[in-house]
């Protein structure tokens, strides 16, 4: 019936699989930065330029990034009530896909747009869009919560059969 | 005007603990059982609930070592707040309904509790302590050391007082942290934890806005002095690099349901609906405090680039020297007191979990039955844990940091397959959760003591986390499903 923990199972092997990418990958040190030339050791790092740092680690981090987002909003739908899922799985279907492209965007721009002298408010396009976009954006997710709650997490009539629940138990117990 | 500084500053600190003391006093006469010591008889309402669990999670790292990171690493280590609102609403879909109805059918005290009713397994519940408690020592270790820390930096800054020891320091820190945690257990953790939420989100909004007026060009001028010493480090992976920063993502945006000092509270509010405002508190006090350590860790950088403040020799101490450059003295002390705050809501939600996992959980899975006068053997245990964890981070060297690093990335391994995905997946086995559990350990323990670094700065705590959620979820799939307790089958099917 509920097929949600196999498909988060696949996604999981998925990211296994990246994940096997990154120690196949060469990795040259100076990836992860730098110490700054003109400052104390350990207190300021730079890194190599996008262009050095691109290529398959960038394709591979890229998968486990959308990975991520799909197992981590997808996910969401396992803690939907059972008896009410109805239309809930596919809006958090398409939240996550949304979230994902969200991301992408972010590495699109990253790789395509950040050379140039492109602005907003202040920040490359890419790190707005990171900040200004991509953090705040589960924040559609918690109204959801909110408004949802009585129809898709715990239904009265269920909280109802909840307490009856307990009551037995306690009487059982007594 | 050094001095009126570093007094106004002392008087905010002194002040704070102040009050934390009397909130110990006050909520010792509503303390009158184990229940309400360790679930505060479940009756927090909204607004306390919702601010404790965003200040647990924002601990002196977010204060201190995240701007430093910021400072040291560019943009890499806001994937941790980016990562931080998806993972909070990963934990109340999951676990905001189910934690809650599992904890009032079972009259659970403690997380462990409801392991072992779930799987119905005295092993998943012994693990899961231990788990627990080794997690506590080191995060415990930590965050008392960083108290102590501060408060000698406040109390040698000030011209009265001079050199003070860190043992001293360490001394009284303890005592008002132990203080408030023996005599009101949970009830004054989560109060204190209010007052210490409301001074970190007010703190931090005011320091950003103090931040970027402190660089001439705001937040255009600041990016465009970084961009253009190196325009890596203001990009979104910053100078770590994408897998770094994407682990970092993976790791926080799934590992918050995996920690105990924060889903534990989801047992504790008093009507079972009152979740659905909690997620939106937690959520909006977290990204406002985090603006804090965006914030001042790169407007620290930008005016170290740009001559116009001396070069940092430790990057933890671009907050400290934020606030004594630049920050009105009220600011600062409100932040310091802010610190303390970071600091000590962590510590107490520590406290109380690693106390019930030695008074409660650990003798009922080896006896098969709780302590006699439990309610005072976990006032003793929180007592003996403090001292223990303080000797422990004062004496162990590196172990304490090593365990402190240890803690997020083993909780996460251990107890998000076992508690996120196997209370709400009825297919879920107990060898399962034992098997993801003991993984979560030995990767954990195996790298960072082996001291192995992974490729492309993948974080060790990703690695163990994808690695236990393939074999919880393998070795449940390849099972035959488990005979649950009716009870916990229905509640199940809510």
């Amino acid at each position: 019936m509920n097929k949600v923990p196999e498909v988060l199972f696949g996604l999981l092997i998925c990211m296994a699989i990246v994940l096997v990418s990154f120690f196949l990958i060469s990795d040259a040190p100076e990836d992860q930065g730098f110490e700054h030339p003109n400052y104390p050791k350990n207190t300021m790092q730079q890194a190599p330029d996008g262009s050095e740092r691109g290529g398959w680690v960038t394709i591979s981090a890229s998968c486990f990034g959308v990975l991520t987002c799909l197992f981590v909003v997808g996910g969401l739908s396992l803690g939907l009530s059972p008896r009410q899922v109805g239309f809930a799985p596919w809006i958090l279907t398409i939240a996550a896909v949304i979230f994902a492209s969200l991301f992408m965007l972010v590495v699109f721009l990253y790789v395509g747009v950040d050379n140039s002298a492109a602005r907003l408010w202040g920040m490359p396009l890419s790190t707005a869009m990171m900040l200004l976009v991509l953090t705040p954006s589960p924040l559609v997710l918690v109204l959801l919560y909110m408004v949802a709650f009585p129809r898709w997490i715990l239904p009265p009539e269920e909280k109802t059969r909840f307490d009856n629940l307990v009551a037995n138990r306690r009487a059982r117990q007594q | 005007m050094t001095f009126d500084r570093e007094t106004i500053v002392l008087v905010c600190v002194l002040g704070y603990m102040c009050m934390c003391l009397a909130i110990g006093i006050w909520a010792m006469r509503r303390t009158h059982s184990t229940s309400d010591f360790f679930m505060a008889g479940r009756h927090l309402g909204i607004i306390v609930t919702g601010v404790a669990v965003f200040s647990s999670m924002m601990s002196g790292f977010g204060f201190i070592g995240g701007p430093g990171l910021v400072y040291r690493m560019g943009m890499s280590s806001v994937w941790i707040v980016v990562a931080a609102p998806i993972g909070y609403c990963f934990s109340f879909f999951l676990l905001g309904k189910r934690l809650r109805l599992m904890a009032e059918l079972c009259d659970s005290i403690s997380l462990p509790d409801v392991v072992a009713a779930r799987y119905n397994s005295e092993v998943c519940r012994l693990l899961t302590a231990l788990a627990i408690l080794l997690g506590v020592m080191g995060y415990l270790g930590a965050q008392i050391l960083a108290m102590a820390t501060v408060l000698r930096n406040v109390l040698s800054n000030h011209e009265a007082i001079g050199p003070v020891s860190l043992e001293m320091c360490m001394a009284v820190s303890c005592v008002v942290l132990v203080f408030y945690c023996v005599t009101g257990g949970i009830i004054a953790s989560v109060y204190t934890d209010v007052i210490q939420g409301l001074v970190m989100v007010v703190a931090a909004v005011l320091v950003f806005g103090a931040a970027v007026k402190s660089y001439a060009g705001g937040v255009g001028g600041v990016v465009e002095v970084i961009h253009a010493d190196n325009a890596e480090a203001i990009l979104p992976w910053g100078t770590l690099g994408m897998v770094g920063c994407l682990s970092w993502f993976f790791l926080f945006a799934l590992g918050a349901v995996g920690q105990p000092h924060i889903v534990t509270k989801f047992m504790m509010n008093r009507r079972i609906t009152d979740a659905r405002y909690i997620l939106a508190f937690a959520v909006i006090g977290y990204l406002l405090s985090a603006l804090l350590w965006i914030g001042i860790g790169l407007v620290m950088r930008a005016h170290v680039l740009a001559g116009s403040h001396t070069a940092l020799v430790d990057s933890d101490q671009a907050a400290p020297q934020f606030l004594q450059t630049f920050a009105h003295p009220v600011l600062a002390g409100l932040v310091f007191a802010g610190l303390f705050s970071a600091i000590m809501s962590t510590a107490d939600a520590f406290l109380n979990i690693g106390a019930a996992a030695v008074v409660h959980d650990i003798p009922r899975s080896l006896r098969g039955r709780p302590l006699v006068r439990e309610l005072l053997w976990a006032r003793v245990a929180t007592g003996v844990l403090a001292v223990v964890a303080s000797v422990f981070a004062l004496y162990s060297g590196d172990l304490v940091a090593l365990l402190g690093a240890f803690g997020w990335g083993t909780f996460a391994a251990a107890l998000v397959p076992t508690v996120a995905i196997g209370f709400n997946w009825k297919r879920a086995t107990a060898p399962a959760a034992i098997t993801a559990i003991l993984s979560s350990l030995l990767i954990n323990f195996v790298v960072k003591v082996g001291n192995y670094s992974l490729p492309h700065g993948l974080q060790v705590g990703a690695l163990s986390l994808l690695v236990s959620l393939l074999l919880f979820f393998g070795i449940s799939l390849c099972s035959r499903p488990p005979q649950l307790d009716p009870d916990i089958e229905a509640v199940m099917d809510f």
